[in-house]
């Protein structure tokens, strides 16, 4: 598990950054936390001509909460937003999100930018990402683009950005000041990827009425999938446990699902369920689930 | 008091922290390499079964810095295929020869400056494969239309023999009712943080090799290695390292290896080295086996088994490579486990398939037993209505009863099952578990508690492997039995007055030279930090034998012995130097707190006068022999060769353990969780409990790993699934049980310190007591475990099935 030789390159700011992009193309992979990348260089499963680490690119590591948007830098790494108090009042999805990725040993060095480029369908943030709707700006020396989320990520492991180009940010619409976020996964042991993971944040207005729902699932979706036909499902009803189950039951039906040597679909569609339905008794009813201790 | 009834004296941690904690340990990558030392990398099969059209160098040896590349066919000319004990077994040589039979089997060795090149030449060689249909099923292996492994031999199944004890026939012909199960025990392996290494040399001047490997043992397979390297056994000069970095059988099986590496050494004229990386360790080195059984028994109605009936189908992968198939063995020689069944008739088969060879896995065919045993003894008391545990006490030896010589051949030394048992209820109640297990059901929640009671047979007897063989075979001339298990152990009293013992345990990592140093510091009355303790072997300069090695639960017992032997030897003989310095008769004096003392006066000499005088003042000794060094060996007592009935005395010493388990299983995922565990065991008497303790709590991990997580698994084309640690799933701290671990000890009064042997333990027990409670947890779906791992997809089909 050595892996072949490459070139190294270290870039300090945005501007070198986008500069060896254009240089290099498709032949570098960019380095940030390397929690996937080093592995994947040493299993050989990819060898690239050069690395360019942009560890040191500081203007990409922030978490900057305006009045209602949310810019997460690419650079930020996933502790910080664990530790982040604002975060965990004004964007609690992803509070509850990232203490679900791997163990914090791996927290301290993987990146909001790293998950998101490498798209790998159990990940929790890009769930969350999905599931807020976020938009991902992207840069090249070229031009400066912003992309919805849903056309970022496009399946299992697979982004729209180009050769040349780094993500910069992504920027959140924030839900409403008095949210109820879930984030309930569900994994053979303690950090590994999701089997399954559900994403709720639910707000009610004033006179108490469900106004605010954002629903996504992830494991074995291929990207994660935002369930908008869901929420005005749920939304529009009067909140019966049996109009909830229903909903549940027929839109992931209708998702695509795909199974493996580990877990058939038929169990992963029945486990997409049974989590998609906990996070949503926690987030609109905010009924204590009960999760294995 | 004499020595032998003073307790053992302790330290807090061992002898082994100091340099272990502070990164000073010694294991073989930190051993240094003469210069022009070559750095090997395998080039491994991706085809479970596929003929090797070609292998192309060319590219590969254009690489600068690649020295060689060598195959089968160059590795020829100086190594042999490795000697099985099943003699017309088909040829294994370690390396693939015209096909591959396994993912992950070697193909060729990469030689190079150093290991980054050596795997850039592994990327470079162009191998043709033209695939072959595959089969990874033991069951379907064994069909006669199954693809064949080895085409020369005609069948898959390697190896298959009967054994008969008692009167099986008429207990299941009499029975009230026969009770049977069918049951899947998976491939898994051990995962030592450290893998396997190995630094050979050759020595053109002596034609001989000087090997540096991370071996385990047994021994036994020195001659193995020797005749596959075609060189006599002393030509081969074999240094395990100071530290080894977890083993648990697995570092049986890095002999093969240690043969290729010097192979490729001799024909280099450089030394090799080559440390196996992880991925390496999971594709080709060695698992546990996998088993298909059907097992049976012949009851009465109040539970009493008369008779087991066992058809056991056995996955050695593509090879079977000694010591196989002593894998089986276990399942043979104590088929009864604590219960009085007097009758057995076990068939059992092992059969080829294209999934990774076999070796010893912490537990070497116990835990695929015991599973079996303690499965059937729970649907025993399923289909009688007899609970779990009065079944199992209705069957129980009682202590009364010990020594037993069972129907077997083995002869059980002592134990108190009945309340070795009881103390395990004291802790399931102490700890309120039925309480704390119902109150989570009325919250909805599946929980489970789970039991397994189980003999653990400890210091194995190398007779045992002959049971491959049939009596026919054994009876016939020029054939030469096999029987025993010693050791060897050196102590000496140095000039300064310091004690020293040597001893070669090939340990990793278990604490041996600690629990060696309370067995002398016992004897002469000192501290623990007052005895040094050399634990190393090269088999040039350190007293070996043929079962030499750490494994079977063995350390306690033969090292133990040998180790207490010769603290009591030179003991005898410091008495008698100090009868000539002071003047006494040897018998009136004792050795207390380091010093010789006169009985009933303040006469004395330290250990350390007594050193002095006899180096620096021979001469004024008289002319008797004056021995300040012992060599002793110890030979467990009971062990010979197997009868012409298949008759033999599997083990040394013969444990107990009583374990139980509380399970939880997500009703809307299916994930389970080991929650609570206890293990009441019994190890004779404990020489250290914190190295005991250690060892338990391990095991149940291990056992938590192999229940519900861990799995060598193979798909229908003989591809892994479970390549890397993403899908090889090993329990992290997280997933660890709440563990009371606890003991009720019957001395055994056959081994020199009363000892049993521990070490195995739970790794063995924990499944079945595992599969009991999820069991338990899934009672009201009427389902019954009888495959592991115990999965979330498993478990929802038995949910959902029974709906």
């Amino acid at each position: 598990m050595k892996p072949a030789s490459f070139k190294y390159v270290e870039v300090a700011d945005e501007d070198a950054l986008a500069a060896a992009l254009a240089n290099y193309g498709d032949e570098a992979s960019l380095l940030a936390g390397g929690q996937s990348l080093v592995p994947m260089m040493n299993f050989r499963v990819v060898s690239p001509e050069a690395i360019i680490d942009l560890n040191r690119v500081d203007t990409l590591s922030y978490i900057d909460c305006g009045e209602d948007t949310l810019r997460i830098g690419a650079l930020a790494r996933h502790a910080m937003l664990e530790d982040s108090d604002v975060l965990s009042r004004r964007c609690p999805l992803l509070s509850r999100a990232v203490g679900n990725v791997a163990h914090r040993a791996v927290r301290n060095r993987g990146t909001t930018g790293g998950t998101l480029a490498l798209a790998y369908p159990g990940a929790e943030i890009p769930l969350a990402l999905m599931t807020l709707d976020a938009d991902v700006v992207l840069r090249s020396q070229r031009e400066e683009r912003k992309l919805g989320i849903r056309d970022f990520i496009l399946g299992s492991l697979d982004t729209a950005l180009d050769a040349d180009e780094y993500i910069r940010h992504v920027e959140i619409k924030l839900p409403p000041a008095k949210s109820i976020a879930s984030f309930v996964e569900t994994s053979r042991r303690h950090g590994d990827f999701a089997i399954a993971a559900a994403a709720v944040v639910a707000a009610r207005n004033d006179d108490g009425q469900l106004a605010y729902l954002r629903i996504g699932v992830s494991g074995g979706t291929g990207a994660p999938v935002r369930m908008a036909a869901l929420e005005e499902i749920i939304i529009g009803s009067d909140l019966a446990d049996r109009v909830i189950a229903d909903g549940v039951h027929e839109t992931i039906d209708g998702i695509e699902v795909f199974g493996d040597h580990h877990y058939p679909e038929d169990f992963r569609r029945h486990v997409l369920q049974g989590v998609l339905r906990r996070a949503l008794n926690e987030a609109i009813f905010g009924s204590e689930h009960r999760h294995v201790q | 008091m004499l020595p032998g009834d003073r307790p053992f004296p302790q330290i807090e941690g061992r002898l082994e922290d100091a340099r272990l904690l502070f990164g000073r340990g010694r294991y073989i990558d930190d051993l240094p390499v003469a210069t022009g030392t070559l750095h090997a990398a395998f080039a491994r099969s991706s085809h479970g079964h596929a003929k090797i059209a070609g292998i192309d160098k060319s590219a590969a040896l254009a690489i600068d810095g690649v020295v060689a590349v060598l195959t089968a066919a160059d590795l020829g000319a100086v190594l042999d295929p490795f000697p099985s004990i099943v003699r017309s077994a088909p040829e294994y040589r370690g390396i693939a020869t015209d096909k591959v039979r396994y993912v992950g089997e070697p193909v060729a060795i990469v030689l190079g400056r150093d290991r980054y090149v050596a795997e850039d030449g592994v990327s470079a060689l162009e191998i043709d494969y033209e695939a072959l249909p595959a089969v990874t099923d033991v069951d379907a292996a064994s069909q006669a239309t199954a693809p064949l492994l080895h085409e020369s031999f005609g069948t898959n199944i390697v190896w298959k023999n009967q054994y008969r004890y008692g009167d099986p026939e008429t207990a299941f012909d009499n029975a009230e009712r026969i009770v049977g199960v069918d049951l899947k025990f998976p491939k898994y392996n051990s995962t030592p943080l450290e893998t396997y290494g190995v630094i050979a040399e050759y020595l053109p001047e002596t034609d001989g090799y000087v090997i540096h490997g991370n071996f385990q043992g047994p021994f036994s397979l020195m001659p193995v290695l020797a005749r596959a390297l075609r060189v006599p056994d002393s030509r081969v000069r074999v240094i395990v390292p100071q530290d080894i970095g977890g083993s648990f059988g697995n570092k049986a099986m890095v002999y093969p290896y240690m043969g290729l590496i010097a192979a490729c050494a001799r024909l280099a004229e450089r030394p090799v080295k080559w440390i196996e990386d992880r991925a390496e360790h999971l594709l080709g080195s060695a698992s546990g086996t996998d088993r298909n059984s059907r097992i049976e028994a012949a009851i009465s109605n109040d539970g009493r088994v008369h008779a087991i009936r066992m058809d056991i189908r056995e996955n050695v992968g593509a090879y079977l490579r000694a010591p196989e198939p002593s894998c089986v063995m276990r399942s043979l020689t104590t088929f009864s486990g604590p219960y009085r069944i007097e009758s057995g008739a076990i068939e059992a088969a092992c059969v080829l398939t294209n999934t990774l060879p076999t070796g010893l896995n912490r537990g070497y065919g116990g835990q695929q037993y015991m599973f079996s045993l303690e499965r059937l003894m729970d649907a025993i008391a399923r289909e009688t209505g007899i609970d779990r545990l009065e079944v199992r006490r209705r069957n129980f030896l009682k202590a009364a009863e010990f020594p037993y010589l069972t129907t077997t051949g083995s002869y059980y030394d002592s134990g108190d099952y009945d309340n070795c048992l009881d103390r395990a209820l004291e802790h399931l109640r102490s700890e309120e578990w039925e309480g704390t297990r119902d109150k989570l059901r009325a919250e909805g929640r599946l929980v489970g508690i789970g039991v397994a009671t189980c003999v653990h047979s400890a210091a194995s007897n190398i007779g045992y492997v002959t049971l491959a063989l049939s009596p026919e075979e054994r009876a016939r001339k020029g054939y030469n039995a096999k029987s025993g298990t010693n050791d060897f152990a050196h102590i000496a009293l140095d000039p300064s007055g310091r004690l020293r013992v040597q001893i070669g345990t090939a340990g990793a990592g278990q604490g041996h030279a600690t629990a060696v140093a309370q067995i002398v510091a016992r004897e002469f009355g000192l501290g623990v930090r007052d005895v040094d303790v050399i634990d190393r072997i090269d088999t040039e300069t350190t007293p070996w034998t043929i079962t030499t090695g750490t494994y079977a639960s063995r350390f306690s017992v033969v090292v133990g012995g040998a180790v207490q032997r010769a603290a009591v030897k030179l003991a005898g003989h410091l008495r008698i130097i100090a009868s000539h310095l002071l003047d006494v008769p040897d018998d009136q004096l004792d050795i207390a707190d380091g010093v010789i003392r006169v009985r009933n006066s303040n006469r004395s000499l330290s250990l350390r006068q007594l050193a002095g005088a006899t180096q620096w003042n021979r001469g004024d000794l008289p002319d008797e022999s004056v021995q300040l060094h012992v060599s002793e060996s110890y030979g467990a007592s009971n062990l010979r060769s197997p009868d012409s009935e298949n008759r033999v005395n599997a083990a040394a010493t013969y444990g107990f353990m009583a374990d139980f388990a509380m399970v939880e299983i997500d009703p809307l995922t299916f994930v389970p969780r080991v929650l609570k565990y206890i293990a009441v065991h019994d190890v004779g008497v404990p020489i250290n409990p914190q190295l005991i303790r250690g060892q338990i709590a391990g095991g149940i991990v291990h056992g938590v790993g192999g229940a519900l997580y861990e799995h060598l698994d193979y798909d229908e084309n003989g591809q892994m699934m479970s390549a890397s640690f993403m899908d090889y799933l090993c329990p992290t701290a997280s997933e660890a049980p709440e563990m009371a671990i606890d003991h009720f000890d019957t001395q055994s009064p056959f081994t020199a310190l009363g000892v049993k042997g521990c070490g195995e333990n739970s790794a063995m027990s924990a499944p079945a007591a595992i599969a009991s409670a999820v069991d338990d947890a899934l009672a009201t779906f009427k389902t019954s475990i009888s495959e592991l791992p115990i999965t979330p997809p498993a478990i929802w089909r038995h949910v959902a099935g029974a709906q």
